[in-house]
């Protein structure tokens, strides 16, 4: 694949970096939302806080964007890695989070879930690099 | 004139030393005096020493590879002196947290609270005499005649002739060794980093985006409480960053990426103090627009940390292969 393989020197790098992006987005804003609800700083207006979303569907958007890429080129690895499915199932947990704290009054509870199964999906993209065949995929 | 990193390391040496000094002597200063303004500056002086001596402590070590094998240097005497540096440079970064955390809270609630002033001179003071004696130890590396006697090329196979680094705790080569012999320490780091780097932009990208007028009826100082966290994440990654780099110090030395992750983080670490101290941000209320130069500041400080994200990225990719 054309990722995997050097011949395009740039592309793996600038996937890796948009993901890394991504991940900020994502994982940034919910982390200011979480800790709101959790009652760090209660002077902050939880709906005013809603505006930040459209940059966590941004960061989301290009991480299945990249993350689709980063699959199709070792997609073989992947399926057979633990850590990929921990990740998975981590953003999976997170969104479905996410969405439930939107439709009723966010509880304590959640807001800690959800900081949580983010730190997990962070965990288990680190270790898809170190564990199973993928360990040699990442030239980190 | 051929200015290497060697000449860089020796010039910017001078710093926290120097600094310290000058920075202690003013605290000493605003205590006689009883001078509240005066000890806000003196630990706002702490604060960009601090950062400063990031890259201080990076030279060093490059300049240490830059000199290896010469056979009129001792290694023993560059090992003790990065040995001490590494101790002093771990305390410098606390001592730039506390000097931070007391500006955060005098901003606050307006006063500067005396146990984090006392916190400040105690770390500050144990500080200055570990950098009067890596200073000294580093004096030593090219100045021999201070230890009493010349340094021969037969001495420095002598102090070397133990081939084995002597194993100590805290020294930078049992440090490095940890970190590349034990399996986990470096995945852990690598993971720990990434957390660190999500609070530092999640708080940073909330804050600046608050300036810029995103999240405008968030009140100022609502967004202000949240920076410790930020500085806790900065605080994790220096620390896990650290830990890489004593591992595998020639990765990183004769790296352009890294070279401007090191720059983009000294100005990105004044413009969190900018957040941190001055009245034009501190001011706004839910709903008021920031004036010109705090939101061109907060547009500076996304670019800085974005583009720290891009340097640490392309480490591997740009200029040197790992």
């Amino acid at each position: 694949m054309w990722i995997g393989l050097s011949d395009s020197f740039f592309a793996y790098p600038l996937i890796l970096l948009v993901h890394t992006v991504g991940l900020t987005l994502i994982v940034g804003v919910n982390l200011v939302v979480s800790l709101r609800v959790l009652g760090v700083s209660p002077e902050m207006p939880l709906d005013e806080l809603e505006q930040l979303f459209p940059l966590m569907w941004a960061g989301l958007f290009m991480n299945v964007l990249t993350g689709v890429l980063l699959f199709i080129a070792k997609a073989t690895q992947f399926v057979s890695n633990p850590a990929f499915y921990l990740k998975m199932i981590s953003i999976a947990a997170a969104l479905a989070i996410f969405f439930a704290m939107r439709r009723r009054t966010p509880s304590r509870i959640l807001a800690a879930a959800s900081i949580g199964f983010w730190l997990l999906a962070i965990i288990g993209g680190r270790a898809m690099a170190y564990v199973g065949e993928a360990a040699q995929f990442s030239s980190l | 004139m051929n200015l290497n990193v060697v000449h860089v390391h020796l010039i910017a040496n001078h710093v926290p030393t120097v600094g310290l000094v000058v920075a202690l002597s003013l605290l000493l200063v605003a205590f006689a005096k009883k001078d509240e303004e005066l000890k806000r500056i003196t630990l706002g002086v702490f604060f960009v020493i601090a950062l400063l001596t990031l890259p201080i402590y990076i030279s060093g070590s490059a300049a240490d590879i830059a000199i290896k094998d010469r056979p009129d240097i001792s290694a023993a005497t560059v090992r003790a002196h990065k040995d001490v540096a590494l101790v002093a440079f771990a305390l410098m970064g606390v001592v730039g947290a506390a000097s931070w955390f007391g500006l955060w809270q005098a901003r606050r609630t307006s006063r500067l609270p005396h146990w984090t002033v006392a916190a400040v001179l105690l770390l500050s003071t144990l500080t200055l005499v570990l950098m009067a004696r890596t200073a000294t130890l580093g004096g030593e590396i090219r100045h021999p005649e201070m230890t009493g006697r010349a340094f021969t090329a037969s001495d420095a196979a002598k102090a070397d002739e133990p081939a084995v680094p002597e194993a100590g705790w805290l020294t930078t080569t049992a440090l490095a060794a940890f970190v590349i012999n034990t399996s986990w320490v470096w995945q852990a780091s690598e993971t720990v980093h990434f957390i660190g780097m999500c609070l530092l932009i999640g708080v940073l990208l909330a804050v600046n985006l608050r300036i810029l007028g995103r999240i405008k009826r968030v009140p100022f100082p609502a967004l202000h409480r949240l920076l410790p966290l930020a500085i806790l994440g900065f605080g994790l990654n220096a620390a896990s960053g650290m830990l890489f780099f004593v591992a595998a110090p020639d990765q990183y030395t004769q790296n352009p990426s890294f070279f401007w992750k090191l720059a983009f983080i000294f100005v990105a670490g004044v413009q969190v103090f900018y957040l941190t101290v001055f009245d034009k941000t501190w001011v706004l209320g839910p709903g008021d627009d920031a004036t010109v130069t705090p939101k061109i500041v907060a547009a500076s400080g996304l670019f800085l940390w974005f583009g720290i994200v891009f340097w640490g990225t392309m480490l591997p990719f740009l200029g040197l292969r790992f």
